[in-house]
């Protein structure tokens, strides 16, 4: 971690929290993989690390639910409840977006780790990294759902974290991304790791058995040269342990 | 050609010709100290899976 995180940094994790849901339908990001990452932070020096979420049911019973509030305490680390004043118009000026009300602390914070987890989404097809910073925009998010590919490209281009893990110990397969049915959730045991956010997204695709390509808002980052789509330009290395 | 322009002008090309490959290598030694793109890290302990994927970045 240490090459990611300085000693002192104050360092932001943006995990899914967006769904009043127990980890084991992967709704949202696992409370095992925040807490490790949490934990590497400090050890690595970290002065504070703090976990934020805009979550679409109420924030208290996602943070308790999701199992990251108490993954948070044993590591140390702060729960952040988002403040309303905290938002701040940030110019954009892409093709869907020209400006947008962010939260503060994503650009306040020395580091910035994105920590979604890979699952269906209804109109994305996937929700994986890119669609996570969903949940730093205030004001009335759910209006970009009308140019949704675009618009996650324009906040790729203003939000660079620095590593992205995704998390896929448990993917959801269906009925995205809200879930509900373990049926639908199917167990991998996996993270993915990568300072491209573009790459860890077209390799989180084929975790469902899908092409970076597939998803919208990865091949237009890719066309903007926000990132790596083709893997065959990567140097990917598996571990098992 | 004289002899001796003929050893320089043969020393210039394999140098011209070689130096490509010689920056290629560069460029894959460079990228391999960097480390990899991308980590896959599977295994049944989610705190070590993490701890393996960064480590594997480069710590």
């Amino acid at each position: 971690m240490k090459r990611f995180v300085a000693a002192g940094d104050v360092v932001v994790l943006k995990p899914n929290i967006g769904w009043d849901r127990a980890p084991q339908y992967a709704a949202t990001t696992n409370p095992d993989v925040v807490g490790a990452l949490a934990k590497l932070c400090y050890e690595a020096g970290a002065k504070k690390v703090r976990i934020l979420d805009n979550p679409v049911n109420d924030a208290r019973r996602c943070y308790r639910q999701s199992g990251i509030a108490d993954a948070a305490a044993t590591a140390g680390a702060e729960m952040v409840y988002m403040d309303g004043r905290k938002y701040r118009d940030v110019r954009l000026d892409g093709k869907a977006l020209k400006s947008w009300p962010l939260y503060g602390e994503i650009f306040e914070a020395d580091k910035v780790i994105n920590v979604p987890v890979a699952k269906t989404h209804g109109l994305s097809g996937l929700t994986l990294g890119m669609k996570n910073w969903m949940g730093i925009m205030g004001g009335a998010r759910f209006r970009v759902h009308q140019r949704l590919d675009e618009s996650l490209v324009d906040l790729v281009r203003v939000i660079r974290p620095a590593l992205t893990v995704l998390d896929a110990v448990r993917i959801l397969t269906a009925n995205g991304p809200t879930g509900g049915d373990l049926s639908d959730v199917k167990r991998l045991d996996t993270v993915v790791a990568g300072t491209d956010q573009v790459a860890v997204d077209s390799f989180g695709a084929t975790l469902f058995g899908m092409k970076g390509s597939d998803i919208g808002s990865v091949r237009l980052a890719a066309n903007a040269g926000l990132g790596v789509m083709d893997l065959s330009k990567l140097q990917i290395k598996k571990i098992g342990v | 050609m004289k002899r001796r322009d003929f050893l320089k002008w043969t020393a210039l090309s394999s140098a011209g010709l070689a130096l490509p490959c010689g920056l290629a290598a560069l460029g894959r030694m460079a990228h391999a100290a960097r480390g990899p793109d991308l980590v896959v890290v599977r295994g049944t302990s989610t705190p070590q899976i993490v701890r393996a994927a960064l480590d594997a970045l480069g710590g």
